[in-house]
């Protein structure tokens, strides 16, 4: 099937690619009220353990890995990273393989596994927009705190960021083909939300986790979605270190997204057995 | 009425074992509720590896927090899931056949799509519930109130869900993203509402009262110095609920559109 | 009672969000709400008794769907009056549920993934059937569909031949007194079409049901229905027998006639005056071949034998404009025209 597809020129490429984005991005802005509910409840999510930091840090502030002025901006920032990085893949994705539609994007003279990256570019682009906004309120709550330590902080960052999406969206991929192996492909990218909630050091820097659960994260690539880039930005990785966490990214970002062009190869291989 | 009952148990008893044939989907919906109840707790794990109690409960306690949620939302999952295909359902006209059937459509509808997630969340709820009253070496009568809160919670949950989920018969959107509000509000009682701003806090024990089968219930039973009256909040909320729930149900109904002509 | 339903100045119309093209008017459209009013059925009003069958046509758009939500309860009328077995549908939905069937031709099952079977005992449970009446009924349907193997597989992996077969058996389980048929043969083989239209046909007359299809396919009309309700933009065009819908419309019948070899220009001129004389138009006369038209229903025997008597007719063919025709070109007509 593939050994079909007609080829495109790099711009011919470029311009489908393009195309894609800008209906994705309409197709994002489609329902008034889901957009604000999206928002409110993303809300909800972040604020409860802001709220329990917060408690507990006025209970007793000594003896914290991390003073409060560097905990509440690290929380601040993760959350916007992590906004940013909202993907509706699972949502598109799961339901195209379930009905079967997959096949005829299979067929489209674009590589699949990127075009879909491209689609999750606009999604991320919406989600930064409206993170942006937060983090604009951070501001107004935390001061000059939620700044990035430097401006080598924040370029590094912004590399940092853009490797910390190839990451998510590698394992977003990976994950959601679980969609061609189950009935309810739910269950397979729920998996990837309780992972990447525990590892991802969303809830709380790495430095404050108990020893095993830091030795286990270590091994995977959710710390590098979130708790590296953030780092990056408040200056706690400079220099040759901040290099080294990038160099680490990087190699995330590859291995993911081979390792999801293999898998996809078996499962394409499972939607023709059970095709009809 | 009995007639009635013995027709939602069928349904629901037809549709749970249809639900049962996906072995792969059972097991990997009790699994992955597992994790993410797990993943909530990896949290209790970091905070109290640095500190020794949250707003004056101790780790047992929060998690007895935890175990009332999640088995509330077992029960939800298990009895009442349907509620979460309505907005996909309006959007695309599909409650016409709900309609043509000479019964109660909320009723008849929310027992009809049983999620298998509901085990896991199910098993760990009664497991860290159980656990938890077991090491506080609760009161006797924690045991038979647990059932009642669980209930009444699951109630209460599934209420606000529908009055939520009516809401898509208005605003149209394909997904049950507004869900995910009532959701999110009874995942944020899994800690002690304490920790919460006041507003905050006395929206979850009125607006929308999960602090009623949840934190007021354990406080009291925790020796909170809280009134045992609160043991009546639960029942009450369950009732306001499925009131105000219908309602809100049929007001959706009288704005349904369907699709095509 | 002798009335099934009752329709009088029914209108329903509906709110549409307006959307502005582009991406920057689908941002817009975060903020914004125009709106503007669908009119879909339009002051409608017929009434039908027990036990007829009813066509309901119209193209997409014309309000046929949204007639029939109306008439079972699941959409609420703008305004007019409106019962059904002498109750008003959507505010007395349940009861009326109990007494009457739906058919949805392409919509899925609430419950999809519960075997066929299964389906079956709860919709006994629910509507009530009593042990004799479903035993008739059930086994029917089982037989005269050719249901026995699908018994034990979930709806959700029927095809639609096979959906729709189970989907029509459902609904007449419990003998209702009315049966709302919505597009029940669309994207059917013609084999599965016609066991489908038999089969309504056969249920019909054994319990005398009212029945009311709504459908793109006029051969279900012609074959199952006595009466058409025909619908054009929310509005009733049409509102009688299928005979008087072809008296009123198809006013054209046509004689071809092949010719051995061509007829002269003298032959055909007086041809011409003597098939005027019969009531008859001489449309066409192209090399070996000639067309009369007509309108009047007996002219064609005469009109026939004086093109016999006359010419070296080796073929002769008699053509009624047929109904689809007939519709099509109503659609086509600029609505002053529309009687």
């Amino acid at each position: 099937m593939r050994d079909l597809q007609p080829q495109l020129t790099p711009l011919e490429s470029l311009r489908s690619y393009t195309s894609l984005f800008l209906r994705s991005a309409k197709a994002g802005f489609a329902y008034q009220a889901s957009t604000f509910t999206e928002i409110l409840t993303a809300a909800f999510i972040y604020a409860v353990p802001m709220l329990v930091w917060r408690q507990v840090y006025a209970q007793d502030p000594t003896g914290m890995p991390l003073s409060k002025e560097h905990m509440f901006p690290y929380l601040l920032l993760a959350c916007c990273v992590n906004y940013s990085l909202s993907m509706g893949v699972e949502f598109r994705l799961g339901n195209r393989i379930r009905s079967g539609l997959i096949a005829t994007d299979l067929l489209k003279p674009v590589d699949f596994q990127v075009s879909q990256g491209v689609i999750c570019i606009s999604d991320s682009v919406f989600h930064a927009l409206l993170g942006l906004s937060v983090f604009f309120c951070g501001f107004l709550f935390l001061g000059p705190a939620v700044f990035p330590a430097s401006a080598s902080s924040f370029l590094m960052f912004l590399a940092s960021f853009a490797l910390a999406f190839l990451i998510q969206y590698g394992i977003c991929f990976i994950f959601v083909q679980g969609a061609f192996y189950t009935y309810s492909g739910y269950g397979i990218f729920a998996a990837r939300g309780a992972l990447h909630q525990t590892f991802s050091g969303l809830s709380a820097p790495l430095a404050f986790y108990p020893p095993f659960l830091k030795s286990a994260g270590d091994w995977l690539p959710f710390q590098h979605a979130i708790h590296t880039p953030v780092s990056i930005y408040m200056g706690w990785a400079e220099g040759a270190q901040a290099l080294h966490l990038l160099g680490q990214q990087a190699i995330w970002a590859v291995g993911l997204y081979f390792l999801g062009k293999l898998l996809l190869v078996g499962s394409l291989k499972q939607l023709e057995v059970q095709g009809g | 009425m009995r007639a009635t009952l013995e027709l939602y148990w069928q349904a629901f008893s037809a549709a749970l074992q249809a639900k049962f044939e996906y072995r792969v989907d059972f097991f990997l919906g009790v699994v992955t509720s597992c994790m993410l109840q797990s993943a909530a707790l990896a949290f209790l794990f970091v905070v109290f590896h640095q500190t020794p109690a949250l707003g004056g409960w101790s780790p047992e306690q929060v998690v007895l927090l935890f175990g009332v949620a999640a088995t509330t939302l077992g029960v939800s999952e298990l009895f009442f899931n349907h509620i979460w295909m309505v907005p996909y359902y309006v959007v695309m006209g599909e409650l016409d056949r709900l309609l043509t059937y000479p019964v109660r459509s909320l009723p008849f509808l929310l027992v009809t799509r049983p999620e298998l997630h509901a085990f896991g969340n199910l098993t760990m709820g009664l497991a860290l519930s159980i656990g938890a009253l077991y090491k506080l070496q609760a009161p006797w009568f924690a045991w038979v109130l647990l059932p009642m809160l669980v209930l009444c919670g699951g109630i209460v949950y599934t209420g606000a869900l529908v009055i939520f989920g009516s809401l898509s018969f208005k605003f149209l959107g394909p997904t049950a993203m507004h869900l995910m509000i009532p959701h999110s509000l009874l995942q944020a009682t899994r800690y002690p509402l304490g920790i919460y701003p006041g507003w905050f806090q006395y929206s979850l024990m009125i607006l929308v009262p999960y602090g009623a089968f949840n934190y007021l219930p354990a406080g009291f039973l925790l020796g909170k110095a809280l009134s045992p009256w609160l043991m009546l909040a639960a029942p009450t909320a369950a009732v306001v609920f499925l009131f105000a729930a219908q309602k809100t149900w049929d007001w959706g109904l009288s704005k349904y559109e369907s699709t095509g002509s | 009672m002798e009335t099934a339903l009752q329709v009088e100045n029914l209108s329903k119309s509906y709110q549409r969000r307006l959307r502005a093209p582009g991406l920057l008017g689908a941002f817009k459209g975060l903020f914004s709400s125009a709106k503007e009013e669908v009119k879909a059925v339009k002051d409608l009003s017929f009434t039908i008794r027990r036990g007829e069958k009813v066509g309901l046509i119209g193209e997409n758009g014309a309000g046929k769907s949204t007639t029939l939500k109306m008439l079972t309860g699941i959409l609420t009328p703008t305004s007019g009056k409106l019962e059904v077995l002498g109750r008003v549908p959507w505010k007395e939905r349940q009861h009326l549920a109990l007494n009457i069937g739906v058919v949805f031709g392409q919509r899925p099952q609430l419950l999809w993934d519960i075997p066929v079977r299964e389906t079956f005992r709860l919709l006994k449970t629910m509507y009530r059937v009593p042990d004799e009446i479903y035993q008739t009924t059930y086994n029917e349907a089982v037989a005269r569909l050719g249901l026995e193997k699908l018994l034990g597989t979930p709806v959700r992996q029927l095809s639609l031949g096979q959906r729709m077969r189970c989907d029509l058996a459902a609904a007449l389980l419990h003998a209702p007194a009315v049966v709302f048929l919505d597009e029940p043969t669309i994207g059917l083989d013609l084999s599965v079409k016609e066991q489908v239209r038999e089969y309504i046909a056969d249920m019909q007359e054994r319990f005398g049901t009212t029945l009311l299809i709504t459908t793109h396919d006029l051969k279900d009309i012609t074959e199952t229905c006595d009466r058409l309700l025909l619908l054009d933009k929310g509005s009733l065009l049409f509102d009688g027998s299928i005979r008087d819908f072809e008296r009123k419309y198809a006013s054209d019948r046509r004689i071809v006639a092949e010719l051995h070899k061509p007829v002269g220009l003298e032959e055909l001129a007086g041809l011409t005056k003597e098939v005027t004389k019969l009531g008859g138009v001489l449309k066409e006369s192209e090399g070996r071949r000639i067309v009369v038209e007509h309108k009047e229903e007996g002219a064609a025997p005469a009109l026939t034998q004086l093109l016999l008597a006359r010419l070296p007719v080796v073929d002769l063919n008699l053509e009624k404009t047929d109904i689809e025709t007939i519709v099509t070109r109503i659609y086509r007509q600029t609505p002053e025209k529309k009687a």
